[in-house]
């Protein structure tokens, strides 16, 4: 080994041309640095190297060995060669083109050459690198390999074996990125085969990306295929609003209806990927279901009406309410899914014309802090999405990740590989666990207990001071032969915290959270020890109860590891961050939109405003949300879709344009402000959101007077102080992350929260009992999400809809045989309330005691059965007779 | 061949150290107790010497000292590359660790066994060998690879391994030091293919048999087995490093030929009177060991040779007018044979073989085995087993010997696996060049007269 540490830099020639690159770059990126496209088939440069195709292989000369004579160059792979000082690279070299005119033959001599029906045709690399490098005619008189053509390996992915050139993309993708090796080559050789393991359809929700990365047209989209020809469609530039991700995205549409979804490169944001439900979810901008006409009650029946009609009738029956009981006797709810212009709209209307602070873009919201954080003085979302790859350890509290933010679920486990460890405290197993490195399987409900364990952990063994900490303390304890060289670093003064917690114990936390004592300190420990540690905690804690006692525990946790921006909370819904900026949060005394709709219920809230909120799916309580429409004197409704909130409770239902028909901006969880241009023209008489608001305001004798998206992203970047730094109106096109507290700079690289409370630890403020007590009767039921659940965005697409599982419920073994119940049973899920019908898994996923049905598939949604009051109840599972033996039923019953 | 001393049982420092430099008659240690009854079994090593040379590293040298007397032997992989063993030892031993030993014995080319008798007459030798060689670059962790078709290999081996655990040559503290070693024995389920170092590492780690992109070379970090620097050595190489630490450096370079020396084991097949096992110098004459009497003894029927492939199906094939050739790995490289050793397997063929059915046997092995990672392998493979089938069954063309010499060209080039991931494709494409070249009459033939040049009868294809 060298003595002195070698060169950063190298240098060396490429086509005559000299260029610097750091050590360790591949020929082929120092190449494209200098403008020079090496062609490949294999090589990608998210996947790993394999090295296979051959085509990208070039003239590179190593230089001699000092004292010796060069030796002739050698044709080595571009794609896998590291540079390496005085290299010279030819690549248009006679013999590398030679070669890879050889390379294009060979794989062409098998290829059915269909590029006639083929979809990738004419954006095909195999094309386009067989028409720059490949030989004028071919050799080749034998018959052509036979395969499987059409296969499908997914109700969403078809396969053409025929055209495949084996170049390990889709495979190397799914292996590496999102770590579910669905897919791999059978047989060997000339008969390597593409085949999903043991036959199964694919299952992941990233299947999609294959399609992309295939170099050919062996994969492609059940969705697009046969539908158009590239040349033929119109793009527009993009942003998925399916979840708070914000993936960029490219909608390629033709005689303007979607036919496809492409992924549109943002490194900070999506790197190059999109989930499935961003890839084949967003057809419904064309959907026929829309509601095309706007609709007024009129003797109990929803009519169509015109647009000045039912401006009108809303204008005059908010007006009358107002007039009555005064504004605070609407509540307003909605936004979370709209565009910051809409949500900024709304917000005006609502404090400017409806004279509320009953505003909540939070559907379900127990308490009026839409960021928990705040009083703290941090944002709800405190680092960059990159910052999770280099993180040492990451934990999740309260998501299930994959479900919830499907492509930062990619980035969290590119932190992983790189060292990451992770640690999940969830009541249930989730796609994460797989790689986690701590599972914190806790009662349902008992996050707070699991926070306060973990820091009375801390409070026992505090980390280290400093940065030098992390890397100094394990290995000396390991190799236990040298003598400790400098005393140990000071460890961090935690007196505070201890005075924080109270009596809090890590044995009392373990007892009232039900994980062991040794795991949490084991946690703690990891924790401790990491550089960087994150936080992240899912949207469902930050609107429940106790989310002032979780914000207050999480914020000492992130003190404690002296990163307080370590902590951060996901927003439920693709803008919540962006509604919540646009000031669609509870007003001065104002309701959380919880509440709001249990006020309704109750009779105290006389008219209600939702715009996309489903309240009747969405509110956790169903018959509560039914009982507010009821009550309710006025109901105006912005939808999409003729929803059963509409036709149950609607006065007034107007219909709005989606995503794809309007420009605008979204901010995405890491408070990334992004622009979407509009991908179709509206064929209906449907308005954007702003548009019916600034309308009706007008109508109601205040008008906001917009005519323009711009306008309103205009006085949204000058009146909110986040958006500040982009008063100018220039929004570059990755975006700009924006920052409500913690004083963060806007490209996100800020450090933390104000000084003042730095080191400060805050008093954990006690919150409701979510859980019932251990050793009750019956199960638990714990709800939440799924990436493909809320259906009415994917009835379009049946192959998407095949990907929606059936609407189930999870139970652990143990309970499953205690009941008598079997995998694949119907069972009636019951609570006081009634019953709701689900299909039995059962598997370990659940803990005993527990069970987990999602709260967003299924008619009728599990909130049928749900009561405002509890949030954590407990169900029984009863088999339903469906055609099976009635012994069996019998045998269940007791 | 007159047998003078040095005794069976090796002395204690290497007797052999002082002896003058010619003429030392040559010693059969490979294959010495080849014939032996219960040759396998560990007292019956011990009889004839057995692991002095492993108690003598361990307990009397530096595993400096061990590698430098295995660089200093000129010892040279015996798998095929012929890379110098000290040199990948010590290269190895540069990286950190932990490090792993795989010994290849995956032996699965046509014409190759001469790994599967030595294991089994001598299990223990090879034991012994990657004791030493574990010693000597810090391992604690090796694998043998067997070849799953290999059951009594498989267990033979696995016998060793535990009679060799039981009295304490393998496990914790071996030869009283505190050095631990333990070996595993792991059956590949796999192809030809998995002979191929790292397509052996990827196998033994659970996946796919298909070689990796070097670098990371093998010794390397990332390049190793589990991504750690790995010794991938042949059964033989490892075979011959227990006679070096006993009888010396000098000893074995003074064998055979200077820049590829000591003992080799031949395994001879094809048209000869006496098909096996000999062990010999490097560097032995072909024509020495196809007609010499300790050895083939000729071709039955007293036919003429008309070709040789010197180191297996894989290697480019040597016409009967160039038996005068030395069988080390430099010899049979340089021109004009421009072929390879391999693992020495040599087969022999008679005027009454037709290059082109051979050629066509030759080509479906090598397309039946390639893994097809990479382009020019898998399809060219498959392509001339296309071409040659319709040649065999009358159905050639003129133009097919220049597209199958071209085919081949673009699989293959000097130096080997340049155009593909590993050197399957120049096994495959070596023969088919060397055969068009050196036999061309045989393709002429089928293709202008639709029939054998031998008679045989055509196949249907
Ligand atoms: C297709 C292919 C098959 C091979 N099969 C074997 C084999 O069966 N046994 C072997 O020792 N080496 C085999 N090799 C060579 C090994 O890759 C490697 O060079 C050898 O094991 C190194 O050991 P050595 O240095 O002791 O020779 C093969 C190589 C290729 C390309
Ligand atoms: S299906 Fe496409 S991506 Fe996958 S190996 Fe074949 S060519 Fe490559
Ligand atoms: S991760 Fe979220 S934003 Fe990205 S494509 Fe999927 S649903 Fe859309
Ligand atoms: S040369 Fe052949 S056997 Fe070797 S890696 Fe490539 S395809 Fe596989
Ligand atoms: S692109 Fe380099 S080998 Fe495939």
């Amino acid at each position: 080994m060298a003595a002195t540490a070698p060169p950063t830099t190298v240098t060396l020639t490429i086509d005559g041309q000299e260029v610097t690159v750091p050590r360790g770059t591949l020929v082929i990126e120092a190449a494209r640095q200098i403008g020079i496209e090496i062609p490949v088939f294999c090589y990608h440069p998210k996947l790993s190297l394999v090295g296979a195709c051959r085509m990208c292989s070039c003239e590179i000369q190593m230089p001699p060995p000092p004292g010796q004579q060069p030796r002739p160059p050698g044709i080595l792979t571009a794609c896998t060669t590291q540079v390496a000082p005085g290299m010279v690279v030819n690549t248009l070299g006679p013999q590398s083109t030679k070669h890879r005119e050889a390379v294009i033959e060979f794989l062409l001599i098998n290829h059915p050459l269909d590029c006639p029906v083929c979809d990738a045709g004419g954006e095909c690399p195999l094309q386009d690198n067989s028409h720059a490098w490949g030989p004028k005619e071919s050799r080749f008189e034998e018959h052509k390999r036979l395969a499987r053509k059409g296969a499908p390996l997914s109700p969403l992915v078809v396969l053409d074996q025929e055209r495949c050139i084996v170049c390990y993309r889709c495979t190397r993708f799914m292996a590496e990125v999102p770590g579910q090796a669905e897919l791999d080559f059978f047989s060997r050789g000339f008969s390597s085969q593409l085949r999903t393991i043991d036959d199964q359809p694919m299952k992941s929700h990233f299947q999609g990306n294959i399609i992309d990365l295939c170099p050919c047209g062996a994969l492609t989209s059940e969705t697009y295929r046969f539908k158009a020809r590239p040349h033929d469609l119109d793009h527009a530039d993009s942003v998925c609003a399916q979840c708070p991700v914000g993936c960029n995205m490219i909608i390629d549409s033709r005689s303007n209806e979607v036919v496809r979804v492409r992924p549109r490169q943002n490194e900070a944001v999506n790197e190059i990927w999109l989930c499935d439900k961003g890839r084949f979810g967003q057809y419904y901008f064309s959907s026929k279901e829309r509601i095309a006409q706007p609709h007024v009650r009129q003797d109990d029946q929803l009519r169509p009406a015109s647009w000045s009609e039912a401006i009108g009738s809303a204008a005059v029956a908010l007006q009358g309410v107002k007039g009555r009981y005064g504004g605070q006797a609407i509540g307003v709810i909605g936004g979370r899914n709209l565009t910051n212009e809409d949500c900024y709209a709304l917000a005006r209307f609502a404090s400017e014309v409806l004279e509320t602070p009953n505003v909540d873009h939070r559907t379900g919201a127990r308490h009026t802090a839409a960021n928990p954080l705040a009083e703290h003085g941090l944002d709800a979302f405190n680092s960059p999405f990159v910052d999770a790859e280099g993180a040492g350890a990451i934990m999740l509290l309260g998501t299930d990740v994959y479900e919830e933010m499907p492509v930062f679920w990619l980035r969290i486990r590119k932190g992983v590989k790189n060292g990451a460890k992770l640690i999940i405290a969830n009541p249930r197993a989730t796609e994460a666990d797989r790689v986690a490195f701590h599972r914190l399987r806790h009662r349902p409900g008992a996050e707070l207990a699991v926070l306060r364990g973990l820091l009375a952990a801390l409070v026992e063994s505090p980390p280290l001071e400093g940065p030098a900490a992390v890397e100094a303390s394990p290995p000396a304890a390991l190799e236990g032969t040298q003598p400790a060289q400098a005393p140990p670093p000071p460890t961090r003064d935690l007196s505070g915290l201890r005075d924080a917690l109270g009596d809090a114990s890590v044995e009392g936390a373990a007892e009232a959270c039900g994980v062991t004592a040794e795991t949490l300190r084991a946690a703690a420990a990891t924790l401790a020890g990491a550089r960087n540690p994150l936080i992240y905690v899912g949207a469902r804690l930050a609107i429940r109860a106790d989310a002032p006692g979780l914000a207050a525990a999480l914020v000492n946790l992130a003190t404690a590891l002296g990163q307080r921006r370590a902590v951060s909370f996901f927003p439920e819904g693709a803008n919540a961050r962006g509604a919540a900026l646009a000031g669609l949060v509870p007003g001065e005394g104002g309701l959380p939109a919880g509440e709001i709709i249990a006020q309704a219920a109750a009779g105290k809230i006389k008219a209600l405003y939702l715009v996309g909120e489903n309240v009747l799916a969405t509110h956790p309580d169903a018959e509560q949300a039914r009982q507010a429409l009821a009550n309710a004197e006025v109901v105006v409704v912005h939808e999409l879709f003729p929803t059963e909130t509409a036709a149950l409770g609607a006065t007034v239902v107007f219909p709005a344009t989606s995503l794809g028909e309007k420009d605008g901006t979204l901010t995405n969880a890491e408070g990334r402000i992004q622009t979407v241009h509009y991908a179709l023209r509206t064929e209906s008489s449907a308005r954007p959101d702003w548009r019916i608001l600034s309308d009706l305001s007008g109508e109601m004798g205040a008008s906001l007077g917009y005519a323009a998206a711009v306008e309103i992203t205009r006085d949204l970047l000058a009146d909110v102080p986040a958006y500040a730094p982009l008063a100018d109106g220039a929004i570059p096109a990755e975006g700009v992350i924006v920052r409500q507290h913690g004083g963060e700079a806007s490209d996100g690289t800020g450090t933390g929260g104000p000084n003042a409370s730095w080191g400060a630890y805050v008093p954990i403020p006690e919150g409701p009992a979510l859980a019932p007590p251990p050793g009750q009767e019956g199960l638990t039921l714990v709800t939440y999400g799924e990436l493909l659940g809320d259906e009415s965005t994917l009835q379009d697409v049946p192959e998407v809809l095949e990907m929606v599982p059936e609407p189930y419920v999870e139970v652990n073994r143990q309970d499953a045989a205690r009941l008598g119940l079997t995998e694949g049973r119907l069972v009636r899920l019951r609570t006081a309330r009634g019953g709701v019908e689900r299909r039995l898994r059962v598997n370990g996923r659940c803990p005993v005691g527990v069970c987990y049905t999602p709260d967003n598939l299924g008619r009728p949604r599990v909130n049928m059965i749900l009561d405002w009051a509890q949030p954590f109840p407990t169900v029984t599972l009863e088999p339903v007779r469906e055609g099976v033996a009635a012994e069996a039923l019998a045998e269940a019953g007791d | 061949m007159a047998q003078t001393p040095p005794p069976a049982s090796p002395a204690p420092d290497g007797a052999p150290q002082g002896a003058p430099p010619p003429a030392v008659p040559f010693e059969r240690v490979l294959t010495a107790a080849m014939g032996q009854p219960g040759s396998h079994e560990l007292d019956h090593y011990l009889r004839r010497g057995g692991y002095v040379g492993a108690h003598k590293a361990l307990t009397s040298m530096t595993p400096e000292e061990v590698i430098k007397v295995v660089t200093d032997s000129k010892l040279r992989g015996r798998g095929g590359a012929g890379f110098p063993a000290g040199i990948k030892w010590s290269g190895t031993r540069g990286n950190p660790a932990p490090r792993y030993l795989v010994v290849n014995a995956d032996e699965s080319e046509p014409g190759t066994y001469g790994n599967r008798y030595a294991m089994d007459t001598d299990p223990h030798m090879l034991l012994e060998g990657m004791i030493i060689c574990s010693f000597a670059v810090g391992i604690n962790l090796a694998y043998i690879y067997i070849r799953g078709e290999n059951l009594h290999g498989y267990e033979t081996l696995e016998l060793a391994v535990r009679q060799a655990r039981e009295r304490g040559y393998l496990g914790r503290g071996l030869f009283g030091t505190d050095f631990n070693l333990e070996i595993y024995v792991h059956r590949g389920a796999g192809a030809y293919v998995c002979g191929e170092e790292t397509a052996l590492m990827e196998s033994l780690e659970g996946k796919r048999a298909q070689p990796r992109t070097r670098p990371p070379h093998p010794f390397q970090v990332g390049g190793g087995l589990f991504g750690r620097p790995t010794v991938v050595n042949n059964v033989e190489t490892l075979m011959c490093v227990p006679h070096i630490i006993v009888r010396g450096a000098e000893w074995f370079a003074a064998i055979g030929s200077p820049n590829c020396p000591g003992p080799k084991v031949y395994c001879v097949s094809g048209n000869v009177n006496r098909p096996g096992i000999y062990e010999a110098p490097m560097g032995l004459l072909l024509s020495e060991l196809i007609f010499g009497d300790e050895y083939a003894q000729g071709v039955p029927g007293g036919r003429a040779v008309k070709a040789v492939s010197p180191g297996a199906l894989a290697s480019p094939l040597i016409s009967g007018g160039e038996l005068e050739v030395k069988l080390d790995v430099d010899a049979v490289r340089a021109p004009p044979y421009r072929t390879q050793l391999g693992a020495g397997g040599i087969i022999v063929y008679d005027d009454s073989v037709c290059m082109v059915e051979l050629l066509l046997r030759a080509e479906q092995f090598f397309a039946h085995e390639s893994c097809g990672k990479c382009v020019p392998c898998r399809e060219g493979t498959h392509w001339m087993v296309d071409v040659l089938r319709r040649i065999t069954a009358g159905r050639g063309r003129e133009k097919d010997l220049d597209l199958l010499n071209n085919v081949a060209g673009n699989m293959s080039g000097l130096p080997f696996h340049q155009r593909t991931l590993c050197a399957l494709a120049d096994f495959a494409a070596g023969p088919m060049m060397s055969a068009i070249g050196k036999f061309r009459e045989d393709f002429d033939y089928h293709i202008r007269e639709q029939a054998c040049p031998q008679q045989r009868q055509l196949a249907h294809a």
